[in-house]
């Protein structure tokens, strides 16, 4: 079956094939840990309308097959609500950059906990794009006091994620 | 000899030092910086330097605090309704006297405990959700005490049904710009970092659409930003104000006042879309790459859509009463200088937004700046109050900002969690509870996800109890929800078996409560605040208001409670002790080791130690910390790390702002194509059928307004602004000197009449002289006002502020009286903007006036607070100093 819908560049009619390979291009340049169908055909596609049922389904399929995307189900997204997400696969060693400057964000998440070089761990209440305030994480709950960590110097790029 | 000592605070009107002498607090004024803070910031524009004036500035308001925490209408000790009967099954109480009912003084003791025996008699028979409880805005401040700490972890606690706010002063920006331009995390609102400096150096035209800054400032500050206005106008910046009132700013700084009828500004966007079009005065470059849908709207602009009606500037004329000439003028000049235009007090709000078709006229406003490449250098959404130079490095955690809380981690060892999911919606709640069902959208302030705007709440949730007891925390919705008769109404059903009410003064609500219980204001308590960044209530992190300086205080108490009033915190945690948990909600800490905890959480630690913030009250970061910023001649700061609000989207460049998504890192807005939608598709996704936020945002005829059937019988539209005299019901009333400003109120018989402004040929058609008392009214009551005779309102519109602090009926707990307290939010419609928009719409308005008589009367319905005053004399507290008891008697025996 093939798929009719409209986009900047006109009225689009794509076979599966078409479309898979539209959706692999557009997943393998996404810089995100996490995507959905509907990411891909606004942000992506640049679609019109909200998209078909059955366009959502190739889209979701395409997703799979692209590779490097993993199905993980219902997950909510504040521009779409719950909805059929994907893991990136190498987003835990991709580059968190983009046209060489630094995506704060993508890297440390509020909440999440890292490891320095010099093996302490932190726990992120904070980060922004200039503000990072860190407390170390004795494994249990968060001890002494709060600590900045420039989120650019050598000390947070040489941090690895504890989950 | 008198022992004076100086102390700090923060209120709504910028912050505070406090002079008191014995005991007794002599003065207030704005704090003056000394040589050990900061030099300021050094704009350098257009040939000349621009530094701010080293002292902070108060508001009027501001100037009231002296007067408010010695104010006659103070509660001064825990009351209980003299009819109040504690029956066992909470039945047959007398809820129908609420509002009518004297009371009498009760001991801490007995009020607590009543209190604390109700909360386990209601949530034991009925459920943890039969309790809700809901803070006011802005009635007090700090971190500890006010409602985002204490309220917050003590209601979490407990378990409760929360009542979610509604964004009451920007209603068409919350529910409409995220939309086309995403921003639901900024609440709808703009990026206002960095806008002084870049405006002062570009820009040639500012447009304040719906917008009187030195009214309502920013938000919580003061006057600083008026300074910035005067700099720009003295430059030769030319200012249009678009406005159906000529404003108190307008008057004064206006090239051009532009009055469009009520509620119809989304045509004037549109008229003006069409003249760019028609001219090619946009910037198409700019479209192209971040616009989506631009041609199917400029058909619809053009008339080639399904209405097939051009958006000409005469179609426009026709429907805003402005003359095509004139926006034709506007829409040129708008196009030909770099242009700054905003709406409202932080950009993104203003009586516009606040009528059915306010989300029309904000998404089109964002429009119209998209069209004209907003982000590039003087071109934004920008009205001239926020966005002053700063320095974004330091971290306190501000209202609303990640630490900021006493409920959450790491502020608390252990945080609170609510354990009840039902919640209520405050613009609804006496349907609600009256009707015993409610259902709506939208979770109050959606800065969680668009998704959040589309939530479906049904009240009471399956499983759940209806609500019993209703714990009111601090003013008045009487004066800022909208058909607010119903309320009286709720109060005096039996469906609430017990009503508390905790407030430092006796607000229209208090009157309604079964106890009430006295706190202290902020001036008479320990507590630490921020004003400058993330000053806006907690709606929002890094919502800078409208001011020169960032400045964290330790709020001293200058004072001792005065008379049996206590603070929040002792309150809050004497409930809590009767109820079992004293322990858990302190966690052994007082007011001042929490406040403590925030100082720990920041950055202030590097700067001085506590005892050195303590004693100096306050600390000001300089707006670059760094050495090589400094001019080695000057000792002056000109240069900072800046970071424009929009440039990074303009530029194409990861965001660089502060309070920014993931999705912004990788160059995208918040809207789900990532780009400005002129066709929402956020809308075709979750409402396609919404027939008042349509895809495409279009004027559309109000269901109240100049066009519909009730304007037969009500011809004439209440315009009720953000007020120039109060805080949203704080202030006015406390401060009884405010009510010699002839332009606020008239005293007739003793009564402060609000002044309603009229135009001279209606002012003529009704036979209405200046001063006269009129009455205005529609179906759902009767206000009577003071009539000022101005040609600065059209005929069609009556001006009247809203957020009377005054409620003042004729008839003392009748729902429906005749209000001579200038509460004219018991006119404005209780209906949703929309269906699927569940926002409120006083500015959508349909009245008729008369001349009419004062009620012969003398006081402002205060009774009891002046038999409190009696009182008081037989019922010296200890705590209040001799002084103050001699002031309030000289009060008393006047």
């Amino acid at each position: 079956m093939n798929f009719t819908f409209r986009n900047p560049e006109g009225t689009q009619t794509m076979t599966p094939a078409q479309l898979a390979a539209k959706v692999k291009e557009i997943v393998a340049a996404c810089p995100s840990e996490m995507t959905c169908a509907y990411r891909v055909w606004y942000e992506g596609i640049e679609g019109y309308g909200r998209p078909t049922a059955a366009l959502v389904a190739a889209i979701e399929e395409a997703i799979v097959a692209a590779g490097g995307w993993t199905a993980v189900g219902p997950r909510r997204f504040e521009k779409y609500g719950a909805v059929n997400a994907f893991t990136n696969d190498n987003y835990a060693t991709a580059a968190k950059e983009k046209d060489g400057e630094p995506l704060i964000l993508h890297k440390f998440k509020t909440g999440s906990k890292w490891q320095g070089p010099d093996g302490k761990i932190w726990w992120i209440p904070v980060v922004e794009v200039f503000d990072m305030r860190c407390f170390e994480w004795d494994g249990e709950k968060y001890i002494g006091e709060m600590v900045e960590i420039n989120p650019n110097s050598d000390y947070a790029k040489a941090m690895v994620e504890v989950k | 000899m008198a022992k004076e000592r100086i102390t700090h605070s923060i209120c709504v009107g910028g912050p505070l030092t406090i002079h008191t002498v014995d005991g007794v607090i002599r003065r207030v004024r704005p704090i003056v910086l000394d040589d050990t803070d900061p030099q300021g910031w050094v704009i350098k524009a257009r040939g000349k330097e621009y530094t701010p004036q080293r002292k902070t500035t108060l508001s009027l308001l501001g100037f009231t605090e002296k007067d408010r925490t010695y104010a006659y209408d103070r509660v001064k000790y825990p009351m209980i309704r003299e009819d109040f009967v504690e029956t066992a099954d909470g039945q047959n109480r007398n809820a129908e006297n609420r509002g009518k009912s004297n009371y009498r003084r009760a001991s801490w003791d007995e009020a607590l405990g009543l209190v604390a025996r109700e909360i386990k008699r209601i949530q034991g028979t009925y459920g943890k959700e039969a309790v809700t409880a809901i803070t006011s805005s802005h009635h007090s401040w700090g971190l500890v005490g006010y409602k985002i700490s204490l309220f917050n972890r003590f209601f979490s606690m407990l378990g409760y049904t929360r009542i979610a706010d509604n964004p009451d002063s920007w209603e068409g920006f919350h529910w409409g710009t995220p939309h086309t331009y995403g921003y639901y995390w900024r609440l709808g609102g703009p990026e206002p970092f960095d806008m002084l400096h870049d405006a002062m150096k570009n820009t040639e035209t500012m447009i304040m659409w719906s917008h009187d800054p030195d009214t309502t400032r920013g938000g919580y500050s003061a006057q600083e930003s008026a300074l910035w206005r005067w700099w720009m106008k003295e430059m030769g910046i030319q200012f249009i104000y678009i406005d159906p009132f000529n404003n108190f700013s307008s008057v004064k700084q206006a090239d051009k006042w532009i009055g469009p009828r009520m509620g119809t500004d989304a045509a004037l966007c549109e008229a003006i879309a069409y003249v760019w079009i028609t001219e090619g005065t946009y910037d198409k470059e700019y479209i192209a790459k971040h616009g989506h849908r631009f041609d199917e709207w400029a058909d619809h602009i053009l008339g080639k859509g399904v209405d097939a009606t051009p958006k000409t500037p005469a179609w426009a004329e026709e429907i805003t009463g402005v003359k095509a000439a004139d926006i034709k003028a506007i829409a040129r000049r708008w196009a030909s200088t770099k242009t700054m235009a905003g709406s409202g007090m932080r950009g993104g709000f203003g009586g516009a937004c606040r009528t059915v078709g306010g989300t029309d006229y904000a998404r089109l406003l964002v429009s119209l700046l998209a069209m004209q490449g907003m982000g590039k250098p003087g071109q934004n959404m920008w009205t001239g109050t926020c966005g002053a130079p700063m320095n974004y490095n330091f971290w306190f955690g501000g209202y609303s900002d990640p630490l900021a809380s006493i409920a959450k981690s790491p502020i608390a060892d252990h945080p609170a969690v609510n354990s009840v999911q039902q919640t209520l919606y405050r613009t609804n709640l006496p349907d609600a509870v009256l009707d015993g069902h409610y259902e709506w959208l939208g979770e109050g302030f959606c800065g969680g996800g668009l998704d959040f705007e589309f939530t479906r709440h049904v009240y009471p949730m399956p499983g759940c109890s209806e609500v019993k007891m209703f714990w009111r925390y601090g003013g008045s919705f009487m004066g800022t929800m909208l058909d607010t008769n119903k309320w009286v109404k709720m109060y005096q059903s039996p469906k609430l078996e017990f009503v508390v009410n905790q407030d430092t003064h006796i607000n229209p609500e208090g009157r309604m409560a079964d106890v009430i219980l006295p706190a202290c204001t902020n001036l008479e308590r320990v507590d630490i605040g921020e004003v400058g960044n993330s000053g806006n209530g907690g709606y929002c992190s890094h919502s800078q208001t409208g001011n020169s300086w960032q400045v964290v205080v330790y709020q001293d108490k200058a004072i001792e409670p005065l008379w049996d009033s206590r603070s929040d915190f002792w309150i809050f945690s004497q409930v809590a002790a009767r109820l079992g948990w004293g322990e858990e909600f302190t966690e052994g800490r007082d007011e001042e080791a929490w406040a403590k905890r925030f100082y720990q959480f920041s950055d202030l630690p590097k700067h001085m130690t506590w005892e050195e913030f303590k004693k100096k009250g306050y600390f000001i970061p300089a707006v670059s910390f760094k050495e090589e910023d400094k001019d080695p001649k000057t000792g002056l700061y000109e240069k900072w790390d800046e970071h424009p609000g929009f440039q990074w989207f303009a530029e194409e460049r990861p965001c660089d702002t502060p309070n920014h998504k993931i999705f912004q890192e990788e160059g995208k807005l918040g809207t789900l194509t990532g780009k400005f939608e002129f066709v929402s598709e956020s809308m075709l996704y979750w409402e396609p059928d919404d027939e008042i936020r349509t895809p495409i945002a279009q004027y559309k005829d109000s269901w109240e307004g100049h066009k519909s059937v009730s304007a037969d019988k009500f011809p004439y539209q209440l315009m009720s602004p953000h007020p120039r005299f109060d805080y949203h019901t704080h202030y006015q009333q406390h401060a009884t000197w405010l009510w010699e400003i002839p332009q606020n109120r008239r005293l007739v018989n003793g009564n402060p009449y609000l002044v309603a402004r009229i135009n001279p040929v209606t002012a003529e058609k009704k036979g209405i002289k200046e001063g006269d008392i009129v009455a205005l009214f529609n179906g759902r009551g009767t206000v009577l006002c003071s009539a000022h005779i101005t040609r600065r309102v059209y005929p069609e519109t009556i001006h009247a502020y809203t957020s009377s602090g005054i409620y003042n009926p004729v008839e003392y707990g009748k729902y429906g009286s005749v209000d001579k307290g200038g509460c004219v939010n018991v006119l404005t419609p209780g209906r949703l903007m929309g269906d699927y928009i569940p926002a409120m719409v006083p500015n959508s308005c349909n009245i008729d006036v008369e001349k009419a008589e004062a009620d012969p009367n003398p006081g402002q319905g205060f009774e009891f607070i002046i038999d409190s005053l009696e009182m008081q004399s037989k019922f010296r507290c200890e705590k209040t100093s001799a002084e103050a008891d001699q002031i309030f008697g000289e009060k008393e025996a006047k």
